[in-house]
């Protein structure tokens, strides 16, 4: 799924790229006639102007711009994440030479690193075979194992991916993830790295590649601090610093605490290492996924928490990967940008993270605790993708500092979300509201709400129950293995289905009445009926999902193998027959 | 390019194995080709070769067990014609002038031959010769005290640059060789 949302925006991406060279024009140019081109440049330009006015007004601005998910659409997203992870100061004037000091630095690396002893003077004492910490000849060969360990990463970034398939963009991966191993050798290189690479060099080159477009359309007439700061001849270099920024923030989560490292040389070793003493190794993520459950989810969800303790779920069967990615795998790119942005926004600490993944957590409560410990699991190892990362984000920001992230009542969904853990007046129509606090907050809410409340928590809760039963049912099959086409199996499976329609139904209307309830009120607020349609969407998925419920039950593997085994049986029990009649016929 | 050259172990008829020094220095991943003169003579070394690297060539020398191997052969690396041969069939044996008729025979840049278990490199006739001696210091009828020794050789397109390692009392030598094509 996640790979879908990327391979959407490649497309938008490699349009635009291909526009460059043939026709010009992106997506947004070919909806304006060709008059409109001049048009879109000074849209550009003036997106330019707005960033560097803002600097010089409130430097702070941009980080409420970058929480509020104003940088959806911008193109300038990369000296965005620049600014907020500090890679480049406030001072706009000094840019160019903070650029400048950064590229030249990463230019030394290639000097230093990549020394190619087959070309090099060496000195006598260095030989081939050298095993000496010293020699250039050993570096040489640990590097090369390096390269490998990375490169055997980097191609399968995000796979079916056209972006990454590219060697350019390949190539500048191999490159970043190695001199950052080797400029930071207590960390190395281990595996996820390239997984944060990867959006990180897609921000970067998209916005190169439209200053590199709109350059083209406005000829010669773009500013000359624009063009330095995203010069698309300084994409490896640029990402560099971006990518070392972050991962100074997030590398204790790569960490692993009584890991000794070796100077230099045997790389692979070091990342091998861990693996063998799994159990003494007490990683930091560990401890920190710790701290969330204890501190903040208890503190938020007692439920569930209490759930994941019976069941004896540890945060890092899944938190490892969530956080160590910054949930790369768990969003379609467009969506984990957005995210991203308001981690880098929020502070240099990233708390951010921590309770974003309680808020990951909480949104899927309910299937958590309705399902049993593989369900779960599954839950949590494949996190559901039609998930709202706005409602995501909201709650986790609402979490993280109750008093600044309360919403104003008329914003939409993902406010009403967060105030509902406020218990203050909400407006029900959302039907992720209940999951927070279930019982009490519905209790709560005020009169005439409490109908539909109910008449929605029922149909759920027989939803739930049919799923539930369903689920032991599936059990039962799986052990004797002849039941599958029971009809009594079919007809829970409908009914489940029926359920999951009547909600659907219930949902999409109770949108609907808010939708014609803002219209009504107020023509102009547009991102609401955004956010609306967002939620109708959000239900599409829904109702296709389910339309998928009974393939899946059908594929299940182990029916049909013990059917082509009896089948096989068969035809061997009827082959000797055969053979007596032979005989008999002798 | 790394090329290994070695031969003449005689494992385990003469010694029972290389020196550890040498075994600690030949690691895999690091040699790309392996040049064996011969007298290799069991399939354990050659598996041990193998094991350090995927591409091994090897001659028949008078001792080995495989009757299999060509008596003579001739391996192209880079721009590098590299001739191997035993050179039990020289007579005398080691002697300049008939190397240099197998290397006419076999128009090569690089000739290399065993069989002295003695190390030698040298430029005759703007052909390059090679004798990586014995790998083991296994000894022979005529010489008991047998230094043991390898040859490793970069070829970097025009240009091969030989290393010599030699285990001389408990320490290891490496002696540094470079050779030019005109």
């Amino acid at each position: 799924m996640t790979v879908w949302g990327i391979e959407a925006i490649t497309l938008n991406g490699s349009s635009a790229r291909e526009s460059l060279e043939h026709l010009p024009g992106n997506g947004e140019i070919r909806v304006i006639p060709e008059a409109g081109a001049m048009n879109s440049v000074e849209r550009y330009r003036q997106e330019w102007q707005v960033l560097l006015q803002n600097l010089d007004a409130d430097p702070e601005s941009l980080r409420q711009s970058a929480i509020a998910g104003d940088l959806k659409m911008s193109k300038f997203r990369s000296v965005h994440w620049a600014l907020l992870l500090r890679v480049l100061t406030s001072e706009h004037r000094s840019w160019a030479s903070q650029r400048l000091q950064q590229r030249v630095r990463y230019d030394k690396f290639r000097a230093d690193y990549v020394r190619n002893p087959h070309q090099l003077a060496v000195d006598c004492n260095d030989d081939p075979l050298s095993q000496s910490t010293q020699s250039v000849w050993n570096q040489y060969f640990s590097d090369q194992e390096l390269f490998a360990v990375i490169r055997q990463d980097v191609v399968r970034t995000f796979p079916g991916v056209d972006f990454f398939r590219k060697p350019l963009v390949q190539n500048a991966m191999v490159n970043i993830l190695f001199y950052y191993a080797r400029e930071h050798p207590y960390m190395c290189y281990r595996q996820g790295m390239h997984e944060i690479l990867a959006p990180i060099i897609f921000v970067v080159y998209s916005d190169h590649q439209s200053l590199l477009h709109f350059s083209e359309l406005a000829k010669t007439d773009i500013n000359s601090t624009l063009l330095d700061v995203l010069d698309p001849a300084y994409l490896e270099a640029d990402t560099y610093s971006l990518f070392s920024r972050l991962m100074a923030s997030v590398e204790s989560y790569y960490r692993v605490s009584n890991l000794v490292s070796t100077p230099g040389g045997h790389i692979e070793q070091r990342a091998e290492s861990p693996g063998d003493n799994e159990t003494p190794t007490e990683a930091e993520v560990i401890g920190q996924l710790n701290f969330i459950r204890d501190k903040i989810l208890a503190k938020q969800d007692q439920h569930l928490h209490h759930y994941l303790q019976k069941m004896e779920i540890p945060l890092h069967i899944f938190g490892i990967r969530w956080l160590r990615l910054l949930f790369g795998r768990e969003f379609m790119l467009l969506d984990l940008l957005l995210l991203w942005d308001a981690i880098f926004a929020d502070s240099d600490r990233f708390d951010l993270p921590n309770y974003i993944l309680v808020a990951m957590l909480v949104h899927i409560r309910d299937k958590l605790l309705l399902s049993d410990y593989t369900t779960s699991l599954t839950y949590l190892m494949r996190y559901p993708n039609n998930v709202d990362v706005h409602l995501v984000l909201r709650h986790a920001l609402f979490m993280l500092n109750p008093k600044q992230f309360e919403y104003p009542p008329n914003a939409f969904t993902c406010v009403s979300f967060a105030n509902s853990s406020a218990d203050k007046e909400v407006p029900p129509p959302v039907g992720q509201r209940p999951r927070t606090n279930s019982e009490n907050s519905s209790m709560a809410t005020s009169g005439s709400q409490i109908d539909r409340q109910i008449t929605f928590m029922q149909e759920r809760n027989a939803a739930d129950s049919s799923a539930l039963a369903k689920l032991q049912d599936t059990h039962r099959v799986a052990m004797d293995g002849y039941l599958e086409n029971s009809p009594e199996l079919l007809r829970l499976e409908l009914k489940n289905a029926q359920t999951v329609i009547k909600i659907a139904r219930s949902k999409l209307q109770s949108y609907l009445s808010t939708v014609r309830h803002h219209v009504g009120k107020q023509a102009s607020s547009s991102e609401e009926l955004g956010r609306t349609l967002d939620g109708i969407e959000e239900l599409c998925s829904f109702l296709d999902v389910k339309f998928m419920f009974p393939l899946h039950q059908r594929s299940a593997p182990i029916d049909q193998a013990l059917e082509a085994n009896e089948q096989k049986q068969l035809n061997t029990i009827s082959k000797p027959p055969k053979a007596n009649g032979f005989l008999h016929s002798r | 390019m790394l090329v290994l050259v070695l031969g003449d172990l005689h494992i385990p008829h003469r010694c029972s194995s290389l020196p550890a020094k040498f075994k600690k220095l030949l690691v895999p991943g690091r040699i790309h080709h392996i040049l064996a003169t011969g007298n290799i003579c069991t399939k354990e070394s050659y598996d041990y070769l193998k094991s350090l690297a995927n591409d091994v060539h090897i001659v028949r020398g008078d001792f080995d067990e495989n009757l299999t191997y060509p008596e003579q052969k001739v391996v192209t690396v880079g721009q590098f014609r590299i001739g191997l041969c035993h050179g039990h069939q020289v007579v005398p044996r080691g002697d300049p002038e008939a190397l240099a008729l197998i290397q006419r025979q076999l128009d090569v840049d690089i000739l290399i031959t065993g069989h002295t278990y003695k190390f030698e490199a040298y430029e005759h006739g703007n052909k390059f010769y090679i004798n990586p001696g014995s790998a083991t210091g296994a000894f022979n009828p005529l010489d008991t005290n047998v230094v043991p020794s390898f040859v490793l050789m970069d070829i970097q397109s025009t240009t091969v640059v030989t290393y010599v390692y030699q285990l001389i009392g408990d320490e290891v030598k490496v002696e540094r060789i470079e050779y030019k094509k005109i």
